[in-house]
């Protein structure tokens, strides 16, 4: 395998920053799994597992645009964005910038409530190739724009709320059969309520939680 | 006085260095075939933190199994323990009057699966799966054994320099146990074999 | 890409963490060393809405004063920040000064700050025990971290505060706050019941559960681990440790000691002026050991004279059935999180929803008019605190930021629909 960030011909990656070229276009489907720490929701451990949904198309000059739909009853989330990135040898660089709309519904016992919110995450990756694995690290800034949450008869909505943290993801994209297996985990330090499943905790603090992801790209 | 926990940031320092580790050039050679490989480990275990005890760490094992493929992506599940912990000595104030004989060890058990890399003599592992904390402590002749179960983080980078059929390397591998709060690192010696081949 | 990784790597260890979090002291004691102590009932006159003039940022626009255990504190709204202060007279009792800590609710800054009473007329009235004729205003500084206060900050007096019949309490989660919340203890600690008054609380919830040994102590979790205690062998479930050994194994992360509920309602009998106590109930098996523990601090709390009134929460259908097998004493109260019937049912005093399931105005007023108390759970958030205290109009509301209810009911709140006490 060669060194270098070029990817394979006809060969597309959905997080590598150079993954696509121009009109060319790649899927992916897989699962994310939240775990969030007992420091975060208290108590006992909570595992948070995502069906998610991935969509790129490429355009010229190393623009691509990006659509991500993560589900569960519990939160879903469609992300779209726009993604620059440019081949420097070695390593291949990209900055992008998703805009998220969220929305959830939790209806078990002592809860009636759902909620919506727009989440804006800039951000930059670089990435390089071993052995034929395309390594990629994303750096993102989550910025929340607007929540509202419905509990039972009544409603809270909140506007410019604010950054609401960051994250750090290490993903590997690995040529597997006719397609792309990929794998990784993201490190948050976010805000508890920058998504539903802790708007109603208190805590300005950011706090650490771990998403880990698994996929195939076709 | 402050206390941090730095728990999954560790394990983010620990990724960020094996990012650092893994070197910037292609394998290059022949294909390599699917393997089914057997290893266990032998080390030394170290706990991280500031916890205070009489003695900290001690000889881990494990055992392991794992798929390699050609592209040198890989998978694995393992078994492992190791001694933390353990302390002993004389406590007032705990039974009025007295002072009583109070003996203490936290051992660790783990059944964790993951993906790794093989990449020249370098194998790189990320993984999670079940730990037991076990406490043994003793005060004053009454003794209790709680056990604790943690989702726990391994990642894990070992070098190899007997690398054929047979592989015998040195290596770390990093442990956080999520709840619990509970980090250690193991340094090893790894012996592993090739029971299966196939192109 | 070596060097990114490093970087990414720092950035993340750096990054992360909390801290356990001390209050600032003035050094060697500050003008209250060798103060006179504020006459008793004095304090209850600086209990006041106040303007902030200067400083809004940090404190906000409007503060509510209360006077507790011997302190006075002021909340901020939202966010800003709170203070908690103790008075004392000086200048052969011509000035009157109130010193103590800041805190901004939920970011971790904090500082000292020193306070005047004016007019002069009014610190000399206060510090012999009567009442001032004209409003007070309090004038002085505050400072970042260990600093002594430089920053000029001035509290205009604007409103006398609300006085609701029937009344509205303030509900203490975890003793006070919960460890996570930083408020200078442990949740579920002596010290946090010790500090719950200045907090703004004029009750507290506490979580107890059973040792091996059968002493119904206070924790949170079923099992002890690091988010909530020190020491490595402190770990695992609470039930399998007797309480000996959880004395000689476990510290809280103030480095407190595990206390049991025994001694959290000594504390709160015979230390504090709280009003209550909400013991939730952690399992089944605990339910007795807390009834007897409640009985014993009751007859105490009566002969000393002090209203105490001992809550006894089931969060489950399991509790709830649990409490109706167990030989109780007919006068032993209790509170259920489930619906209105469930309480009905379980013959209990209290509905204790969770605030998620809305304000429920109407059933809220229902359940007040048929004599019972309503008193939601857990809220800590300014937007989320006026719904409810607006739309529902609760007994009480149990919150880990009791300063914070406090400030909004006496912006927003109205009086409970009832009971009439």
């Amino acid at each position: 395998m060669a060194l270098g960030a070029t990817p394979t011909p006809r060969q597309t990656y959905l997080h590598y920053p150079t993954g696509v070229g121009a009109y060319e276009w790649g899927g992916g489907i897989g699962l994310t799994l939240d775990i969030l720490s007992t420091r975060l929701v208290e108590s006992e451990q909570r595992f948070v597992p995502r069906l998610t949904g991935a969509f790129r198309y490429g355009f010229p000059a190393g623009f691509s645009l990006e659509a991500t739909l993560d589900a569960i009853v519990l939160v879903n989330e469609l992300r779209m964005g726009l993604l620059w990135s440019i081949d420097t040898g070695p390593v291949a660089w990209a900055l992008h910038d998703r805009l998220g709309l969220w929305f959830g519904y939790i209806g078990v016992d002592g809860f009636d409530t759902h909620a919506v919110g727009l989440v804006q995450y800039p951000g930059a990756s670089v990435g390089t190739i071993i052995a034929g694995h395309h390594l990629s690290l994303a750096f993102e800034v989550i910025l929340v724009h607007a929540q509202r949450v419905d509990f039972g008869d009544a409603s809270v909505s909140r506007v410019n709320t604010g950054y609401g943290g960051f994250s750090l993801r290490l993903l590997l994209e690995s040529p597997v059969g006719p397609g792309v297996l990929y794998y990784g985990a993201t490190f948050f330090q976010a805000s508890p309520d920058y998504q539903l499943w802790l708007a109603f905790s208190d805590g300005r603090r950011k706090l650490q939680f771990v998403r880990f992801h698994l996929g195939y790209e076709f | 006085m402050t206390i941090v926990r730095r728990g999954p940031a560790i394990f983010c320092l620990a990724l960020g260095i094996l990012l650092c580790a893994a070197p910037c050039r292609a394998a290059a050679g022949e294909p390599r075939p699917h393997v089914l490989e057997l290893g266990a480990w032998a080390g030394y275990a170290l706990p991280l933190g500031k916890a205070v005890a009489d003695e900290r760490g001690g000889r881990a094992v494990g055992v392991q199994i794992r798929y390699r493929s050609p592209s040198g992506l890989g998978a694995f599940i393992e078994g492992g323990y190791a001694p933390l912990f353990s302390s002993r000595g004389r406590i007032a104030g705990i039974i009025p009057g007295r002072t009583v004989g109070l003996s203490s060890s936290l051992n660790a058990w783990l059944v964790t699966g993951g993906l790794a890399v093989d990449w020249r003599f370098l194998r790189l592992d990320g993984g999670l799966g079940l730990g037991i904390l076990s406490v043994r402590s003793t005060l004053d002749g009454v003794t209790i054994s709680p056990l604790q179960l943690d989702l726990v983080y391994t990642v894990a980078a070992t070098a190899f320099f007997i690398d054929r059929v047979v592989r015998l390397g040195a290596g770390v591998r990093a442990v956080f146990a999520s709840s619990s709060g509970i980090n250690f690192l193991v340094f090893t010696l790894n012996l592993g074999g090739d029971v299966l081949r196939r192109r | 890409m070596r060097r990114t990784g490093w970087i990414i790597a720092l950035l993340a260890a750096t990054a992360c963490g909390s801290g356990v979090w001390e209050m600032p002291v003035f050094p060697d004691g500050g003008l209250l060393k060798g103060a006179a102590v504020l006459p008793d009932p004095s304090a209850k006159f600086l209990e006041a809405l106040f303007r902030i003039e200067g400083s809004t940022s940090t404190f906000g626009d409007l503060v509510a004063s209360r006077a507790r255990d011997g302190g006075v504190s002021f909340f901020g709204s939202g966010n800003k920040a709170y203070s908690v202060l103790r008075p004392g007279c000086v200048d052969d009792a011509g000035t009157l000064v109130l010193e103590g800590y800041w805190r901004n609710a939920t970011g971790g800054r904090t500082g000292l700050i020193r306070l005047f009473v004016e007019p002069p007329e009014a610190a000399v009235a206060l510090c012999r025990g009567e009442e001032p004729v004209d409003p007070v205003g309090l004038r002085g500084a505050w400072g970042s971290g260990g600093d002594l206060p430089d920053q000029p900050l001035h509290l205009a007096w604007e409103s006398p505060l609300k006085q609701p019949n029937p009344p509205f309490r303030v509900v203490a989660h975890r003793g006070g706050c919960r460890t996570m919340d930083q408020c200078g203890a442990s949740e579920n600690s002596l010290e946090v019941i010790r500090i719950a008054g200045s907090l703004g609380a004029d009750a507290i919830e506490i979580d107890a559960q059973l040792t091996a040994d059968g002493v119904p102590i206070l924790y949170h979790d079923l099992s002890f681990s690091d988010r909530l205690v020190e020491g490595v062998y402190c770990l695992g479930p609470v039930s399998e440790f007797p309480l000996a050994h959880v004395r000689a194994l476990c510290k809280l992360e103030y480095g407190e000691q595990v206390p049991t509920l025994d001694d959290a309602l000594r504390v709160i009998v015979e230390e504090t002026s709280l009003v209550a106590v909400w013991i939730d109930i952690k399992t089944p098996d605990a339910i007795a050991g807390c009834v007897a523990a409640t009985n014993r601090w009751r007859a105490r709390a009566e002969a000393l004279g002090r209203q105490v009134r001992f809550v006894h929460g089931l969060y489950s259908d399991e509790m709830v059935d649990a409490w109706l097998r167990s030989d109780l004493p007919s006068d032993a109260v209790c509170l259920v999180e489930l619906d209105p019937k469930d309480v009905r049912g379980a013959g209990c005093e209290v509905w204790a929803p969770r605030w998620t399931r809305g304000p429920m105005g109407s059933k809220v007023k229902r359940v007040q008019e048929s004599g019972r108390t309503v008193a939601f759970w857990t809220l800590d958030e300014q937007e989320f605190i006026d719904v409810v205290l607006t739309d529902a109009r609760p007994n009480a509301i149990c919150t880990n930021r009791p300063g914070l209810v406090f400030q909004r009911f006496q912006m927003v709140g109205e009086s409970p629909w009832g009971p009439n006490p």
